[in-house]
């Protein structure tokens, strides 16, 4: 499984998440057939350092974009202001798109950004709990 | 006139591939429990045990979040669109 995004939409989302730090920033990736073509860079309504939570107009704007396209939502990203790029106890536990690439950006070394991406599989998407498996992430 | 509502992916195999259904205004409940009957899978996923909304589903009225409104008590009128939206969050957060 891997999930291809291209340099430009990377590089807005790397600064998309740079200008929201010290904050957490979240965003969607829209595309088909597991390449990202279009980035929606969302506001963070919880404006917290360790929680994210997408500011529901912006939100439902970005679903309606994708579905009137044609396109999936890809990817779900968010950044992690202080630690690694690895799907928190918070993260699995509120992941419920089972087909989404849960995309995380780690900004501990902000002139380095660590980006990895994980799928978190549950036997009903409304679980608490799931399989947490990488996905490569293809920069092209 | 009736009222849209979107489905989101993870649950349009509950209403046979459709990106959005059309009910009845009225109360939110009654309009959900209307499609509920059409689709039972869906009512079965939208709703929790104790016949509320289930904690990780969110449903919006003209992208107004209901829990901020009056809940499944909400009026729902004809022209306005609802979208179900299986909660995004996250973050670093340990607990």
């Amino acid at each position: 499984m891997k999930l291809t995004i291209p340099r430009d939409i990377y590089d807005g989302m790397i600064e998309h998440c740079r200008n929201d730090y010290p904050n957490e920033a979240c965003g969607f990736l829209g595309g088909t057939d597991g390449e990202a073509k279009v980035l929606y860079p969302l506001p963070n309504a919880a404006a917290s350092p360790i929680y994210y939570r997408p500011g529901d107009k912006e939100m439902i704007a970005a679903i309606n974009d994708i579905d009137e396209r044609d396109m999936e939502l890809v990817s779900i990203f968010h950044s992690h202001v202080a630690s690694p790029p690895n799907p928190s106890p918070t993260d699995k536990r509120e992941a419920h798109y089972p087909d989404a690439v849960y995309v995380i950006v780690s900004l501990m070394d902000m002139d380095n950004p660590l980006t990895k991406g994980w799928l978190i599989k549950k036997a009903d998407w409304r679980d608490e709990t799931g399989e947490v498996i990488e996905v490569d992430l293809v920069i092209s | 006139m009736s009222v849209k509502v979107n489905i989101p992916a993870v649950l349009r195999s509950a209403v046979g591939g459709s990106k959005s259904v059309e009910g009845e205004s009225g109360q939110l409940r009654d309009l959900l429990s209307g499609i509920g009957e059409q689709y039972p899978a869906l009512k079965e996923q939208v709703f929790g045990p104790d016949g509320g909304l289930h904690k990780f589903v969110n449903v919006y009225i003209n992208d107004e979040d209901v829990r901020y409104l009056e809940g499944l008590d909400t009026k729902v009128a004809d022209g306005d669109t609802v979208a179900i939206l299986p909660a995004v969050a996250g973050g670093s957060r340990r607990a």
